[in-house]
């Protein structure tokens, strides 16, 4: 039989995960309370996003404790935990949003391409310009379908006038891939859109300030499953430009649209990498027993 | 199986893959008891019992449909991922393998028949246990293969590719003698084919023996470089 190759071999990763689960329990790296090294790759050569050991508290009980990763460019990374994890804290760090909520206390540093948003004298308001965020339920402003994608262009002062305005808009919905389903019902109100359609809107509206980033919460978690992929297949054409952060519940979706996934469980990152390894051959046991749906 | 704690949270996946998991088994051990008994029959020419290898054909068939069947189950219920993931696509493969081997005991089990009326020389009786002394190492190999299901360890599934380097040597060299022997003496060329392609049956046995191998190693660790052990 002629020499065959199945695949590279991923005998450093699996050795891990093999040494761990024959170990026994008592060499659960996170039996302990002391901070484990996550595996795999958590650095990029060229990141827009790198955080170096971020640290949340909301009123003395750490919820992220020492997230350190990487995200890259032009890639859509998948964040996957149980409920609780942090996973959405860790999203609302990147634009500190996370700051609203009360008796919360942020460390660690993160930066947008090199720059540490947390330093003194960065406005988190004007900041938050260059990173769009898309929540779980639709929330499209009270408006046409038109103001929801003018406003932010208005109050941003990105246009002069209102030919300039309209065009922009335009353009943000040719983006989005949205301008042959809305051009014509423009000034039909936002609200009378299916759940699909607005969520589909807010992406539009995240794109329309231009942001260097997009962070999802889960944006498919209300809609039926073709709308589900309506915001997918937006999602993977939408990486050509953007990065995109996406906190998903759904291990489907977190599988087909992004280039790479972590997994962080109680606060921890506890493995990152490529998201085709991670749903085939993931080589932390912990990730294993999450993704195949074990009990804890 | 991995070590799984207290196993999946929804309990009737663990039941499907356990299910899964004794369908292989079942069939590995079908498939090895058809391959010895064809080198029974074939060793003690045993014309009956051959046939019983040809009456439990259908059986292996229907074994492996079974196992198709509850794979897709698995598969479009539970869209297993991870080590779930690499069991269900370790077994869906193996079955394949096995329905193989399965297919090769009936074709050894056909060719005996043949052999046994056209053939009584002294040579064709030497060339006959030569092939039967390889029987004896495919059974031994394949064995080991099939005890693979029982529980997915390396250290076996090494062992299946490190004997299949070896025994391809033997079986070469064993396919060269009859050769020569149809080349050089007044051999009976019915006999001599049948017997070459009872030897080539043994060495798809081989072959898909070492597949089995190398599906356990990816239920262990997702890939295996066949290379890297050559």
């Amino acid at each position: 039989m002629a020499q065959r190759t199945l695949g590279p071999p991923l005998f450093s990763g699996a050795e891990v995960a093999q040494k761990i689960l024959r170990g026994g329990p008592e060499q659960d790296p996170f039996a302990s309370d002391q901070l484990a090294p996550s595996v795999g790759e958590w650095r990029s050569p060229k990141p827009r996003v790198r955080c170096e050991d971020l640290r949340v508290r909301f009123a003395g009980r750490e919820v992220l404790k020492g997230v350190t990763l990487d995200i890259g460019r032009n890639e859509v990374i998948s964040v996957i935990g149980p409920s609780g994890a942090g996973k959405s804290t860790f999203l609302r760090c990147l634009n500190r949003m996370v700051e609203a909520s009360e008796h919360c206390e942020v460390q660690g540093r993160v930066f947008l391409d090199g720059e540490d948003i947390y330093a003194p004298g960065v406005d988190a308001v004007s900041f938050r310009g260059r990173i769009g965020m898309v929540f779980p339920k639709p929330n499209p402003y009270p408006k046409s379908i038109y103001e929801n994608v003018a406003y932010g262009l208005r109050i941003h002062g990105l246009v002069s006038c209102k030919s300039e305005e309209s065009s922009l808009v335009e353009l943000v919905f040719r983006q989005a891939g949205l301008w042959r389903e809305f051009s014509r019902r423009l000034f039909a109100p936002a609200l009378s859109l299916t759940a699909g359609e607005q969520q589909r809107l807010c992406i539009a509206r995240a794109l329309a300030v231009n942001p260097e980033v997009i962070l999802m919460d889960e944006p498919c978690s209300s809609l039926d499953l073709g709308s589900g992929a309506k915001i997918e297949q937006m999602i993977d054409e939408l990486r050509q430009a953007y990065t995109i952060v996406l906190v998903s519940h759904s291990l489907k979706s977190a599988a087909r649209v992004s280039q790479r996934t972590a997994f962080i469980r109680q606060g921890r990152l506890v493995e990152v990498g490529p998201t085709d390894r991670m749903f085939t051959t993931p080589s932390h046991p912990l990730t294993d027993r999450f993704i195949s749906g074990c009990s804890e | 199986m991995n070590d799984r704690g207290e196993g999946h949270t929804f309990k009737r996946f663990d039941g499907q893959l356990s299910n899964l998991h004794l369908m292989v088994t079942k069939m590995g051990q079908s498939v090895h008891q058809q391959v010895q008994d064809a080198l029974t029959a074939f060793r003690t020419q045993d014309i009956a019992l051959a046939q019983k290898v040809l009456a439990r054909h259908s059986d292996i068939d229907r074994m492996e449909l079974a196992a198709d069947a509850e794979i897709v189950e698995v598969i479009a219920r539970n869209s297993p991922l991870a080590s779930d993931l690499r069991l269900v696509v370790a077994v869906s493969k193996s079955v394949g393998d096995l329905q193989k081997i399965g297919e090769e005991a009936t074709r050894m089990a056909l060719l005996l028949e043949e052999i046994r009326l056209e053939s009584s020389t002294p040579l064709i009786e030497s060339l006959m246990d030569g092939v039967d002394r390889m029987g004896v190492l495919v059974l031994s190999h394949l064995d080991t293969a099939v005890g693979l299901f029982d529980q997915w360890d390396e250290q076996k599934a090494l062992y299946v590719i490190a004997g299949h380097q070896r025994m391809d040597g033997d079986f070469q060299a064993e396919l060269h003698r009859v050769m020569t022997c149809l080349l050089e003496e007044s051999l009976d060329v019915k006999a001599a084919v049948r017997l070459v392609l009872l030897a080539k049956s043994l060495d798809r046995i081989i072959h898909h023996a070492l597949n089995l191998a190398e599906y356990a190693m990816f239920e262990i660790y997702g890939g295996f470089d066949l290379s890297s052990e050559a």
